[in-house]
C-alpha cells in the first residue's frame, strides 16, 4: 500500500494510504495535491520494513523522509523534510536535516545560541 | 296464453342436432327451476377481458381468463366473484447480487400470496406462501432476481391464495451496489470496509440511510531519540488514531457512541489516514509525527493520533507527547515533568506522562483507555475499542508503549495497548514495533541509549473506514 503526503502551500496537512492507480481519480475539492511519500524512507535511506536494516535497493529511497504533518515539501528538491529551526542552519541533502554551522560537540546537553552560532552547554540535567 | 308445446321434429334433425332457433320462446321455467343431478360441471362462456360482450345485459355471466375469475353484469359493471388483487405500489430496491427486502403494498390479497417476479414476460421466481398482514407482504428478493443486470426491469405480481392473480403489476429496475472499498455481507447487511483512501459511489436510485460507520484515523508515530543530548531517555509512545463510532457500545475516549449518518447519491471521498512517522533526527529531536486524519466525506473526520514525545534533552518541540486523535506519550522525565499529549474528545484519551525520578517514559492514549503513567518503567499504551462491526470482533486503537530508559529506570520497553499499539523498545537489546496496519494503533518509542546516538521508535499504524448499512 502505497503513501501521500497532502500538500497545501509546501506545507503537509495530511498523510493517507492510497493505491497509485487511484490518486488521480480521487474526487477531492479541498485544496492541496498528493505527493506519493515512502513509509520506508528516512533520512535518505530506505529500509527493509522486515529487518529494519537497510535495503540493498536504495532507489526505492523516496523523497527524503516518510511525509509527517506539519513538515515541508521542497517542490525544487523534491523532498519531505522539516522546517528550518535556525536561520543559520543548513539542509544536507542526502540525510536531509538541519545541520548547525558547527558540529555538535559530542556527550552532553547542549543548546545552539543563534545569536553567537555556538553550542551552549547546559548543565541543569543530567548528562548521560 | 298461447301454448308453447313442440313436437320431437320440431325440436331435433334427424341427425339428433337440436334445430336452431328451436328453443326459443321456451319457457324459462322449463330450465331454469329444474333440480340438475349431475356431478359434472356447467360449462360458461370463457374469454378475456377484452373478448367481453359489447352490449352485455344485466346478468350475463362467464369465466374472464384474464383477472381468472367467474364475472357476472350488474348493469354497469362486470363484477369479479373471485377477490382480485391488487399491487399498489412496491417500496424497497431489487440491488446486484444482495438478497434485499421489498415491501408490498396490497388490496384484496389473501392472508398469502405469491408473488411472482418477471423480466420481459418470462418468470424468474416465484416466492410463495408470502404472509399479508393489514395489506403489506415484505419478500426477500430471490437470488435468480437480483441476478440480473444492472438496469434491467423487474415485473412485480402477485396470485391470491386460490390462484386469482393481480389486475396490475409494479415495476422495479435493478440497481447497482455502491462502490469503493471491500463489500462483505453480515446477514443481509452490508459491510463496506475501506483500508484506503477511495472514492465512495453511491448509486443514483438512492441514499444510504441509518448507516453505521467506524471512522480510525492513523496512529502517531513513537518517539524517537535525538543525538543532541540527554540520551539515556526513552521515547513516549505514539497515541492511536482518533476513533469515532455509531456501531456497538462505545466510541472513542469513553463516549456514547455516535447516531448513525445518511450518505446521499453521489461521490464521497473516503480518506483512510496513514500511521504518523518516527523520527530520530537533530532538527525535530525526534518527537513522532501525527497519524493522519481519517474522513468519510464531508460528514466526519477523525485526527490523527498524537506522535510520542522525544527522548532527548530539551527538544525544541517539547517533551510532551503530541496532542491528536489519542495523545502521545512523553518523555525525558528526570528532574522535569512533562504531560502527555492531550486526545480529542469523542475521539480518545491522553498520552501518558513522566515521573520526575526517572527517564522513562509515558504510554500513547488509546481508544478507551489512557496511556500509563512513567514510573520506575515506562507506560503501556492505552488500550483500543473492541468492535464487531464488520460481524467478527476487532480491537483497533492502540496506543504505543513507551521506550525502555538506559539509566534512572527499567530499561524494558513498555507493551502497547490491546488493538495494535506498538511495544515500545527495550533500550539496548529489542526493536519498538509498528502500530497495528488498518488498525490505527500508536508506534513503539525508542529505547534509551548508553550513548549519544539517534534512535528512532516505530510509526504509526494506518487507519481504516467501516460502512455498515443495508439498503
Amino acid at each position: 500500500m502505497a503513501h501521500f503526503a497532502k500538500v497545501l502551500d509546501g506545507k503537509v496537512i495530511n498523510v493517507i494510504v492510497a493505491e497509485p492507480e487511484v490518486i488521480q481519480n480521487l474526487v477531492d475539492t479541498s485544496p492541496g495535491e498528493y505527493i506519493q511519500t515512502s513509509y520506508n524512507t528516512r533520512g535518505g535511506v530506505h529500509y527493509d520494513p522486515e529487518t529494519g536494516e537497510p535495503s540493498a535497493d536504495q532507489t526505492k529511497a523516496l523523497r527524503g523522509n516518510y511525509a509527517g504533518k506539519g513538515m515541508v515539501y521542497d517542490r525544487i528538491l523534491d523532498a519531505f523534510y522539516y522546517a528550518q529551526p535556525y536561520d543559520s542552519w543548513t539542509l544536507n541533502q542526502s540525510t536531509w536535516v538541519w545541520e548547525a554551522p558547527v558540529e555538535h560537540p559530542g556527550d552532553g546537553n547542549y543548546l545552539w545560541d543563534e545569536e553567537n552560532q555556538q553550542w551552549v552547554a547546559d548543565d541543569s540535567q543530567p548528562t548521560e | 296464453m298461447a301454448s308453447k308445446s313442440k313436437t320431437v321434429a320440431e325440436l331435433i334433425e334427424v341427425d339428433g342436432d337440436i334445430i336452431v332457433n328451436a328453443l326459443d320462446n321456451v319457457d324459462p321455467s322449463f330450465v331454469s327451476d329444474k333440480s340438475n343431478s349431475s356431478t359434472g360441471a356447467l360449462g360458461l362462456p370463457t374469454g378475456t377481458t377484452a373478448q367481453r360482450p359489447g352490449s352485455p345485459e344485466t346478468g350475463y355471466t362467464r369465466y374472464n381468463t384474464t383477472v381468472g375469475s367467474v364475472e357476472f353484469y350488474n348493469g354497469t359493471t362486470w363484477v369479479a366473484t373471485n377477490l382480485i388483487p391488487t399491487v399498489d405500489s412496491v417500496s424497497g430496491l431489487i440491488v446486484e447480487t444482495i438478497a434485499t427486502d421489498l415491501t408490498l403494498s396490497l388490496t384484496n390479497a389473501t392472508d398469502t400470496v405469491d408473488v411472482v417476479f418477471k423480466e420481459s414476460g418470462s418468470i424468474l421466481a416465484t416466492v410463495t406462501d408470502v404472509s399479508v398482514s393489514s395489506g403489506s407482504a415484505t419478500v426477500t428478493v430471490p437470488s435468480a432476481v437480483y441476478g440480473q443486470t444492472v438496469g434491467d426491469t423487474i415485473v412485480i405480481s402477485v396470485n391470491n391464495v386460490d390462484g386469482t392473480p393481480s389486475s396490475n403489476s409494479q415495476s422495479v429496475t435493478v440497481a447497482s451496489l455502491p462502490t469503493g472499498g471491500t463489500i462483505t455481507m453480515d446477514g443481509s447487511t452490508i459491510v463496506q470496509s475501506f483500508t484506503s483512501t477511495e472514492n465512495l459511489v453511491v448509486p443514483s436510485d438512492y441514499n444510504l440511510t441509518n448507516v453505521h460507520f467506524l471512522c480510525l484515523a492513523g496512529g502517531g508515530g513513537g518517539g524517537g531519540h535525538s543525538a543532541n543530548g540527554y540520551y539515556n531517555d526513552g521515547g513516549g509512545g505514539g497515541g492511536a488514531g482518533g476513533y469515532r463510532t455509531s456501531y456497538g457500545s462505545q466510541s472513542g475516549g469513553n463516549s456514547s457512541v455516535e447516531s448513525t449518518i445518511t450518505i446521499s447519491s453521489g461521490t464521497h471521498l473516503i480518506t483512510v489516514g496513514g500511521g504518523g512517522a518516527s523520527y530520530g533526527d537533530t532538527t525535530n529531536n525526534g518527537r513522532g509525527a501525527n497519524g493522519g486524519d481519517s474522513s468519510i466525506g464531508s460528514i466526519l473526520t477523525s485526527l490523527g493520533g498524537g506522535g510520542g514525545a522525544t527522548g532527548a534533552w530539551n527538544p525544541p518541540i517539547g517533551k510532551s507527547g503530541g496532542n491528536g486523535g489519542s495523545g502521545g506519550g512523553a518523555a525525558n522525565g528526570l528532574g522535569t515533568s512533562a504531560a502527555g499529549g492531550t486526545g480529542t474528545s469523542g475521539q480518545g484519551t491522553n498520552g501518558g506522562a513522566t515521573d520526575t525520578s526517572y527517564q522513562t517514559a509515558g504510554g500513547g492514549g488509546g481508544a478507551i483507555s489512557t496511556g500509563a503513567n512513567a514510573s520506575s518503567s515506562s507506560g503501556s499504551g492505552g488500550n483500543g475499542i473492541n468492535t464487531e462491526i464488520t460481524g467478527s470482533t476487532v480491537i483497533r486503537g492502540g496506543g504505543g508503549g513507551g521506550g525502555g530508559a538506559n539509566a534512572n529506570g527499567s530499561q524494558t520497553g513498555a507493551d502497547g495497548g490491546s488493538g495494535g499499539g506498538g511495544r515500545g523498545s527495550d533500550s539496548a537489546t529489542q526493536n519498538s514495533t509498528a502500530g497495528g496496519t488498518n488498525l490505527g494503533g500508536g508506534g513503539g518509542g525508542a529505547g534509551g541509549s548508553s550513548s549519544v546516538v539517534e534512535k528512532i521508535g516505530s510509526a504509526g499504524g494506518s487507519g481504516v473506514v467501516i460502512l455498515r448499512y443495508t439498503i
